[in-house]
């Protein structure tokens, strides 16, 4: 029996979708309405959840596997897993955005950068020898230089129409970010048969849904 | 509010009661192991330097560290780890011939909050001076294997590494060797190709690299490897892992690991990680050090291991359910 822990929402569609093109049953997922957990005629038993706890779940070995976002793994400090595979499904990448004026306009203290990744906001500045304030909000992060109350910010752009819209454009590109299969190192040595069925199955299809 | 009245700090272990009795039992059989081999028991104290921790540059961060800052003017730790107080104990002792210490007691490292982690861990580990090459190994090796079945678990795997195979891979990629410890480190099998196309070094190292991220398993898998291998420095650590398990009495749950990942930097030799089915951390863990005694201006050999008696306890616990 491998256990799997899939991020709720897009994520759970996109990798759903590759997994069943992949050969396996995916039929009781595509069905199912507002169950937590599933098991698939392939032994394979199925929790969803949030992105952290997905991590969470991983590393205290409730789940040998998760399908998580880049984003999450670059933000919060764990460290206990292994990262095997790149799904390159969920393609977004976090940047800096700011309203035009940004670029040449000359600051005479710390600029101000709101995220809900302050982590990722935090080292990317660090590694330009640059020292920022971090402010944090949960969502719609573009009401930062909207309202005012921070120069720019670090945030996921997938299309770059919602900056758009605010009238903000990417300043810069920091990284990119895509869905990854993650494991957990004992399971990976306890079920090696198991986990590398279905990544040699993952990698064949990988790559064919640049579209998805 | 009185919340000190009923409150722990969430730093702290929660008070273990149930299976005390378990956890002693298993201590005093490794003890028992332990000393029948010749290793003194040693109480080490409680608070270190910092310096000591983070000057030898062996890996350890300040992050991890329960520090003040003493009457002196000088940071202090509350006990990191057992290795490097007793490398100094020993590079401070007359002694320059063999030395066998053991020790049973906690070490405190700062971890995330609210991610059902704790800070303090039990550890009973031996460290065993100026023993070098094959027979210290061999050593250990068989103390490690005797202390199984005192801990009852039913699957146990013991994973072998080499660090002087790992250092050689860095060394054949050169300055790319920072990207290559990032991959390993996560066994990225997506970022190794593009690693490997980015920079081609040639198509031995790279077939190498390209298996590294799922390079694990049983002797077969060893001497697979031993045949493709053209690196004469890679060849010599492999052949010392055979040397190993060609030496060792059982055979019992042996694996091998070539993409293991040194934790600490003063690995030079085979490094050693117990995993049981039952616990989502390994149960121990170890290996050579030659690196660690040139450090305090001693050159001499070291080797040695540690249990993590907390994840013991809670595989036992698990298993038992």
């Amino acid at each position: 029996m491998i256990k799997i822990a899939i991020t709720k929402g897009r994520i759970e569609k996109q990798v759903c979708k590759l997994l069943s093109e992949a050969g396996f049953d995916m039929e009781p997922i595509f069905n199912k309405n507002r169950e937590l957990l599933i098991e698939t005629k392939d032994g394979i038993s199925m929790i969803f959840g949030k992105p952290n706890d997905v991590v969470t779940f991983l590393e205290h070995g409730i789940v040998d596997i998760g399908f998580v976002g880049k984003d999450t793994l670059d933000d919060v400090d764990f460290e206990d897993y292994y990262e095997l595979l790149d799904l390159e499904i969920g393609k977004c990448y976090f940047a800096v955005a700011a309203y035009p004026e940004y670029r040449d306009k000359v600051f005479n203290r710390r600029k101000k950068i709101a995220s809900k990744y302050t982590n990722v906001a935090k080292k990317y500045f660090a590694s330009k020898q640059e020292d920022v304030e971090i402010i944090k909000l949960e969502g719609s992060v573009e009401l930062g230089p909207v309202t005012g109350i921070s120069d720019a910010i670090v945030d996921i752009v997938e299309t770059g129409s919602t900056l758009k819209a605010n009238g903000l454009e990417v300043i810069e590109k920091v990284s990119d970010i895509s869905t990854r299969m993650i494991v957990n190192k004992v399971a990976f040595k306890f079920k090696k048969d198991e986990i590398m069925n279905i990544v040699n199955q993952l990698e064949k299809v990988i790559g064919g849904n640049q579209n998805a | 509010m009185e919340e000190f009245k009923y409150l722990i700090p969430e730093e702290s272990i929660d008070a273990i009661i149930t299976n005390v009795e378990k956890l002693r039992e298993i201590e005093n059989h490794l003890r028992h192991v332990f000393s029948n081999h010749g290793y003194n028991e040693v109480l080490m104290p409680s608070f270190e330097y910092v310096d000591l921790y983070t000057k030898l540059d062996c890996g350890f961060t300040v992050d991890k560290m329960f520090q003040y800052i003493n009457h002196e003017g000088k940071n202090v730790a509350m006990r990191l780890d057992f290795t490097i107080p007793l490398a100094r104990l020993y590079a401070n002792s007359a002694n320059v011939g063999e030395a066998r210490y053991s020790y049973f007691g906690k070490v405190y490292r700062k971890e995330t909050m609210h991610k059902g982690r704790s800070s303090e861990f039990f550890q009973g580990g031996v460290e065993l001076m100026n023993k070098p090459g094959l027979q210290g190994d061999k050593e250990v090796m068989t103390m490690i294997q005797e202390s199984l079945p005192g801990i009852s678990l039913k699957n146990i795997l013991l994973e072998l590494g080499s660090a002087k195979f790992y250092n050689r891979l860095l060394e054949l990629v050169g300055n790319q060797r920072n990207e290559l410890e990032d991959i390993l480190r996560l066994r990225d099998i997506s970022e190794m190709k593009r690693f490997v196309s980015k920079n081609d070094f040639g198509d031995s190292l790279n077939q190498l690299l390209l298996s590294l991220p799922t390079c694990f398993g049983n002797i077969d898998l060893l001497h697979q490897m031993m045949k493709t291998c053209q690196d004469s420095v890679l060849l010599g650590a492999l052949q010392e892992l055979n040397d190993l398990y060609e030496s060792l009495e059982s055979k019992e749950g042996i694996i091998f690991d070539l993409g293991m990942v040194p934790t600490m930097k003063y690995y030079t030799g085979f490094m050693i990680k117990g995993y049981s089915d039952q616990s989502a951390n390994p149960i121990l863990s170890g290996g050579r050090y030659d690196d660690l005694l040139p450090r305090f201006n001693v050159e001499k050999t070291a080797v040695g291991f540690c249990f993590h008696m907390n994840h013991i306890l809670k595989a036992i616990e698990k298993e038992g359910e």
